[in-house]
């Protein structure tokens, strides 16, 4: 759990100085949405873990349906739509620059 | 020789009891800050072993949370309960016989058909049994003060206190807490008549001015004397993966262990205080004696009564046996707590819900009106078993506690969501009927259907961790 931690922590903060560095520009509902996706998928993690080493039957695939899912969707829906709109940014700014405008 | 903090030679006191060499395998298990010898017990006593933190959604409070009417309150006659001449005396002989008779046949048959969990292999388990003697004055068998021609221990009740914790945490107790005796109040919690042999009355237990406690079997009385003011309660915590087979011999075994351990740890309790200088008066039976344990329980603030009528605890739910001594080392007296336990067994009853007996009360509020039972004691109020239905089911099974596995409290810490549940029910009791169902949801039952899967678990020491 410890080294599951650490990674997680060293991947968003890798993240993080990359969006910094190329100055990629996040909106704040994205920020919100992709942070309470990371603390759930956290939750998740650590209750299926832990029910699995309780040996609950069961409870594992539930805990991880239940808060593992919708917390995949959230950070992807949240990187999606910063994808998205730099994407279409760049596609707009190629447009741009072909007319000349 | 180089002295420690005491000025009485305490080292001598610990090589007596052993404790030097428990020292030496604690250092091994601690914090690289404290990997140095345990040189004399206040040493010990820094050690965070000897504090018991909390967690910090427990509140103490001034009255426990179930409501006691204490004028009305009399000491209890142990000779009452089902487990000594209650159940024969509330079923008829026929029928107590016919109890027994229906145990015995269904433990040959499920032997016989490999039931899960009550296999030969399983019946061995719990059969284990093995009880060092227990008695009301103690082995007596360490050397006193006296013998080493040195002054008794003295300690604030704070010191105290902690000293006796770090000593039964050392030796296996889970929690450790203390009540002091009030004639109003909890010295109603100590029985009138004392736990027997068999269905047999036990002796009477006086409560007189004597310097020494006296044992007289033959007249059949035991006198505890007044100045032994102070009980230790302590628990015993039961294994998780046993306790969640429930009507299963191997399930049965979580309780009967530490019933086992129990007659091993209150001798040594016994010798530790009488060579610190002190009385310590214990049980004298394997199962219960001296005193109501809930009672005393709640008092210490250990946990609070539940729905069936035992101790829920913030850390382990259900999931401990709990025991007491009395002793005249002064220690101080510890309160109730409140963390929600008792507004949320009003809303959950999934004891009741899933008891084979069908003997736990369903109702939602605790009621004063015990039926007029003669098992039943008075001035309480709670939600009253159907004891001689409960007790009679356990003998026909050979161990039940199916409310000890189903109950949400008795959950293990390692899963953040139960320390949210916890959390959720100590301050927010709106949502208690919410954790109910996700309890349902994420757990089912709680109960561990496969019963011969435990045998190939790679449990940790004692089955819990």
């Amino acid at each position: 759990m410890f080294l599951s931690g650490m990674l997680i922590g060293m991947a968003v903060l890798g993240l993080v100085v990359f969006i910094v560095i190329k100055s990629i520009p996040v909106r704040w509902y994205e920020w919100l949405l992709g942070t309470l996706g990371l603390g759930l998928l956290l939750f998740s993690l650590q209750n299926t873990v832990s029910a699995g080493q309780e040996y609950w039957p069961g409870a594992p695939l539930i805990f991880f349906l239940v808060f593992g899912i919708p917390a995949l969707l959230m950070i992807g829906i949240a990187i999606g739509l910063s994808v998205f709109r730099i994407l279409k940014s760049n596609h707009a700014n190629a447009d741009n620059n072909i007319t000349g405008k | 020789m180089k002295k420690y903090h005491s000025t009485v030679t305490r080292r001598d006191f610990l090589k007596a009891l052993g404790l030097g060499g428990a020292g030496a395998g604690l250092a091994s298990i601690l914090p690289p800050f404290t990997n140095q010898p345990i040189r004399d017990l206040d040493e010990l006593m820094s050690l965070p072993i000897a504090g018991m933190k909390r967690p910090s959604w427990v509140k103490t409070v001034e009255k426990p949370t179930v409501e006691i009417d204490w004028p009305t309150i009399e000491r209890f006659d142990y000779h009452h309960v089902m487990w000594a001449a209650g159940l024969k005396r509330a079923l008829g002989s026929q029928q107590y016989d016919q109890v027994f008779v229906d145990g015995r046949v269904n433990r040959r048959q499920w032997i016989a058909d490999n039931k899960p969990g009550s296999r030969l292999q399983d019946v061995a388990m719990k059969e284990a049994n093995h009880y060092a003697p227990v008695s009301f004055i103690g082995p007596q068998t360490s050397p006193t003060p006296e013998s080493l021609q040195v002054p008794r221990y003295e300690g604030t009740p704070e010191e105290n206190a902690r000293l006796v914790t770090a000593f039964m945490r050392l030796h296996g107790a889970s929690h450790v807490g203390f009540v002091e005796l009030d004639t109003d109040t909890t010295e109603k919690l100590i029985y009138s008549y004392d736990t027997g042999s068999g269905e047999k009355q036990g002796p009477r237990l006086d409560i007189l001015d004597y310097d020494v406690p006296v044992e007289n079997l033959a007249e059949g009385y035991r006198i505890i004397p007044k100045k032994a003011r102070w009980v230790i309660v302590y628990t015993l915590r039961m294994a998780d993966e046993l306790m969640k087979r429930p009507i299963t011999e191997v399930g049965d075994r979580s309780h009967y262990y530490m019933y086992n351990l129990k007659s091993l740890l209150q001798g040594q309790l016994q010798n530790f205080m009488r060579t610190l200088g002190y009385m310590c008066l214990g049980e004298a039976a394997n199962f219960n004696a001296l005193g109501v344990h809930t009672g005393f329980a709640v008092m210490a603030g250990l946990g609070e009564m539940s729905r069936v009528g035992h101790t829920i605890t913030p850390e382990y739910g259900l999931q401990q046996r709990v025991q007491i001594v009395i002793t005249d080392l002064p220690l101080p007296s510890g309160k109730p707590i409140d963390f929600g336990l008792h507004v949320f067994c009003k809303t959950c009853k999934k004891c009741a819900d899933h008891c084979p007996a069908k003997a736990i009360n369903p109702a939602t509020e605790p009621t004063w009106d015990n039926g007029g039972l003669f098992y039943r004691a008075i001035g309480i109020k709670r939600w009253w078993l159907n004891e001689p239905l409960c007790n009679a089911y356990i003998r026909r099974v050979n161990g039940c506690a199916t409310c000890f596995a189903v109950c949400p409290f008795s959950k293990r810490h390692n899963m953040s969501y139960n320390d949210l549940f916890r959390r959720s029910v100590a301050s927010n009791p709106a949502m208690n009927r919410f954790w109910r169902k996700a309890d349902d949801f994420f757990y089912g039952s709680g109960i561990h259907s496969d019963s011969n899967k435990f045998w190939e678990l790679d449990l940790p020491p004692f089955g819990y961790d």
